[in-house]
């Protein structure tokens, strides 16, 4: 075991060292921040002057190396936007994201894998057509056009919820059902089909056959077998609700990660931008390694190929 | 397809307001006054709220209720609708011309900034300093502080409320730009004991309102300054918050969230005003939207296919097709908050296919693609705005192609032919921008390659150096008859700014692009 986690460590590290030098060459490829941040009418040494300020004179090579170098003793830098450190202007984000996502990761388990069993364990029926429509429906639709349905009836309509800011708790509603919702239809239907699968294997009918108790046919026997396909997506899932925050907390006005990559990439805010990368690469990195320690967890097979056992 | 589920989205709140829905929206909190709070639902908000840094659309609406300036331009003068030009006394009592570069004021006393500390002439001295605002060393903390000032000399303090305010060279504009944005005063020992960044994130004023919380890209909130030296705040607190999306900004409107919402277009008007207790309330802003060729380009080094394309702009037909003839059609370069320097009897830019057609036949144009600039639609309208242009051109037999890419993005110069652009004209005086965007040295001949006549640029000298009347209206006269047959740059039309707010919301706008917000323009019924 020990093996195989520091093999995939290793991975993790690499893909964390080449995403960030990857991005840190698209950025200084992408545009002039200078004349993102000042605008266009600025003066030739108003912009030389920004330049210098944050060492975009200097050569890629160089920026790189004194990025590398920053980030190697913990130094991040600061917004080019209003000098603030960009630990801070991130950091300050994250909770946010973590509400939405936490929550939102919280309510689509709830709500899609009781849907997936549900629509399995009753499959062909129309509890299960209906269920599945749904999930259908609800895995097609755009994550902000369902926001701004939700804005609609929620806010509008019925004058329940606010519509955007994250003043309180009844702010964070719309935006955690956007993602619980989007999420949640994608997830109910992987789990129909990883559970229709092994309800069909011959240990599952030995067991009912055995007179086993069909909840703990489903819990203890039939759930297990099932959860790999099942962890996989939820993998996918958090990632994806990283991606979903762009949109979501646009929608909402929410002011997390995701609406701050959005500003800041509009800006040219270099250093937020890499830190942000950072951030989310790590995140996605750490997802990827949690899903194959618990791949690992679940199927013995798969640690022990690791070790070149087949 | 966001702008589709927008509309749609739009008309669904339009359909539940034909259905009676929605009264008077969420209870206002109050201070011990009985002030309400004001919430405004803001396209988005500055980076900084130091005076210069947060320049910008988002940034002024703000930084107005933090300072103050030594003159006030008060947009409501006599009864006007808030596009009146006339200069007031603000933080200076009375001002003196001394010479043609010099101008004495005379400070207001007991004026205090947000911090308690008394106004006096070091402070505005400081403001208008090389140190603080147009020297080298500046250019780090504030680039655009020199490039938004004139040419300023060191301010000379005389006495503890008496500031002379000079120029280097002859200049009669000093009165209007301390009336404009450049013109906010700052604290002088908190202002350098922060820096000008640190100062954008704790800013410290005169203004009727002092900032309570600033969470950048999120929210401002300002409350009253009770020590205000003018009319007190009508208002507990004005709470700023970003809502980028303008469908979201409308719902938040309608579910009572916000009091007023900024930046619509006025393809919302019809929908907002059906509902009873909502209304939309807008004006020509002071800013124009147009085109400027890439003269660097061997085409357009004479004017012959320059002045062709811009013949062939139908601009009647772009105010009617994308803003509801709610944009202001220009009589030439020449907008009526000029005040003594707008001609009221120019004529329109001509609108003259025929003769454009015979244009291109003279300038040699060998049928190649033209690239047209534009980053998306951050100017409004701006893309499809570049479409219908396209399709007039093509109606002459030029040939151009859209270019269109995200804001900031840096696109190699020798790849574009025209760019979409706008000009904000932040003084009451034909100097803006005719002077300070095509004049001699100014980023349309250093930076777009226009090879202005000396003519041009001898009257552009001169404009900034003499004073109002008959010798400065003819030399106006004569660099827009210039600038026409030039056309370095195509003007369309100054568009029309949409807000929607609560009818019990008893504010109006200006025609500047800022907010108004102190007592003179902000009641409650």
């Amino acid at each position: 075991m020990s093996r195989f986690l520091a093999n995939r460590l290793l991975r993790a590290l690499i893909t964390l060292f080449l995403t960030v030098t990857f991005v840190f060459i698209v950025l200084r490829f992408s545009g002039d921040p200078a004349e993102q941040m000042l605008s266009p009418d600025a003066t030739p040494e108003a912009m030389q002057a920004f330049r210098e300020r944050w060492g975009l004179d200097r050569s890629i090579l160089e920026q790189y190396l004194f990025y590398v170098r920053n980030i190697a003793s913990g130094e991040f830098g600061f917004s080019y936007a209003n000098g603030r450190p960009v630990i801070d202007v991130v950091t300050e984000r994250i909770p946010k994201t973590l509400i939405l996502t936490g929550a939102g990761l919280v309510t689509l388990i709830l709500i899609g894998v009781p849907a997936g069993i549900a629509a399995a364990l009753r499959r062909n029926t129309a509890a299960d057509r209906i269920t599945m429509s749904l999930a259908v429906g609800g895995y097609s639709i755009p994550s902000f056009l369902l926001g701004l349905a939700l804005i609609y009836v929620f806010a509008v309509e019925l004058r329940w919820l606010p519509s955007s800011g994250s003043g309180d708790w009844r702010h964070a509603v719309l935006p955690i059902a956007t993602y619980g919702l989007a999420g949640a239809a994608g997830i109910a239907r992987f789990t129909r089909s990883a559970m229709i699968e092994v309800l069909d294997q011959p240990y599952i009918r030995a067991a009912k056959a055995a007179g086993i108790a069909p909840i703990e046919i489903v819990f203890r026997h039939a759930l297990p077998n099932a959860s790999i396909p099942i962890v996989t997506m939820l993998g996918f899932n958090v990632a994806g609700l990283l991606g979903g925050a762009v949109l979501v907390e646009t929608v909402f006005a929410w002011p997390g990660l995701g609406s701050g990559f959005v500003r800041a990439v509009s800006q040219g805010d270099l250093a937020v931008v890499q830190f942000m990368v950072l951030i989310f690469t790590a995140f996605m990195v750490s997802v990827n390694f949690t899903v194959d320690v618990l791949y690992a967890v679940l199927n013995p097979r798969i640690r022990l190929s690791d070790h070149g056992a087949h | 397809m966001l702008k589709t589920s927008r509309r749609d989205l739009l008309k669904g709140i339009a359909a539940a307001g034909v259905f009676g829905a929605l009264p008077g929206g969420l209870a206002h909190a109050a201070d011990a006054a009985g002030r309400p709070d004001l919430r405004i639902g803001a396209n988005g908000l500055p980076r900084s709220l130091e005076p210069i840094n947060g320049i910008g659309n988002t940034g002024i609406r703000i930084l107005n209720q933090l300072y103050d300036t030594l003159i006030v331009r008060d947009f409501f003068h006599d009864g006007a609708a808030g596009d009146a030009t006339a200069l007031v006394p603000g933080l200076a009592e009375r001002w003196e011309r001394l010479d043609d570069r010099t101008v004495r004021f005379t400070l207001r006393q007991g004026v205090l900034f947000h911090n308690g500390v008394e106004m006096t002439a070091d402070d505005v001295a400081f403001s208008f300093s090389s140190e603080r605002l147009w020297g080298d060393a500046a250019l780090k903390g504030v680039p655009n502080g020199r490039a938004f000032s004139p040419d300023f000399d060191e301010p000379v303090v005389e006495s503890r409320y008496s500031v002379l305010i000079k120029t280097k060279t002859p200049s009669y504009l000093i009165e209007k730009f301390m009336a404009s944005w450049v013109g906010r005063v700052v604290p002088r020992d908190y202002y350098r004991q922060l820096g000008a960044e640190g100062f954008g994130n704790a800013p410290v004023g005169t203004g009727p309102y002092k900032l309570a919380e600033f969470r950048p890209n999120d929210r401002v909130v300002i409350e009253a300054f009770d020590g205000y030296w003018g009319a007190k705040p009508t208002a507990a607190r004005i709470i700023f918050q970003s809502v980028p999306e303008p469908a979201t900004r409308v719902a938040g409107l309608i579910s009572g969230e916000y009091d007023i919402v900024t930046t619509l277009t006025p393809d919302d008007m019809a929908m907002i005003q059906r509902f009873p207790n909502f209304e939309t309330r807008g004006m020509n802003i002071e800013n124009f939207q147009m085109f400027v060729f890439n003269m660097n380009q061997p085409i357009f080094k004479d004017n012959t296919l320059r002045r062709a394309m811009a013949l062939a702009v139908n601009r009647p037909l772009l105010n009617q097709s994308l803003w509801h003839d709610m944009a202001s059609l220009p009589r030439g370069f020449n907008f009526p908050h000029y005040g003594a320097t707008y001609d009221p009897n120019r004529d329109f830019f001509r609108y003259d296919p025929a003769a454009a057609r015979d244009l291109v036949k003279q300038s040699g144009y060998d049928g190649r693609e033209l690239t047209y600039l534009t980053f998306g639609n951050y100017y409004a309208n701006a893309v499809p705005a570049m479409m219908m242009m396209i399709e007039m051109w093509r109606d002459i037999g030029v040939k151009v192609v859209p270019l269109n890419v995200a804001q900031g993005s840096t696109v190699p110069n020798e790849q574009v032919y025209l760019r979409n652009w706008s000009n904000g004209m932040s003084l009451t005086d034909a100097a803006t921008t005719l002077v300070t965007e095509f004049g001699p040295g100014r980023q349309v001949q250093t930076r777009h390659g226009w090879q202005a006549p000396a003519e041009f640029n001898e009257l552009a000298l001169k404009v900034m150096q003499i004073q109002d009347g008959p010798e400065r209206s003819a030399a106006f006269s004569r660099m827009r008859d210039i600038f026409e047959a030039e056309s370095p740059a195509v003007p369309l039309y100054r568009p029309f700014d949409v807000y929607a707010a609560r009818k019990d919301v008893i504010w109006h706008p200006v025609s500047f692009e800022m907010m108004e917000l102190r007592a003179n323009n902000l009641k409650f019924a």
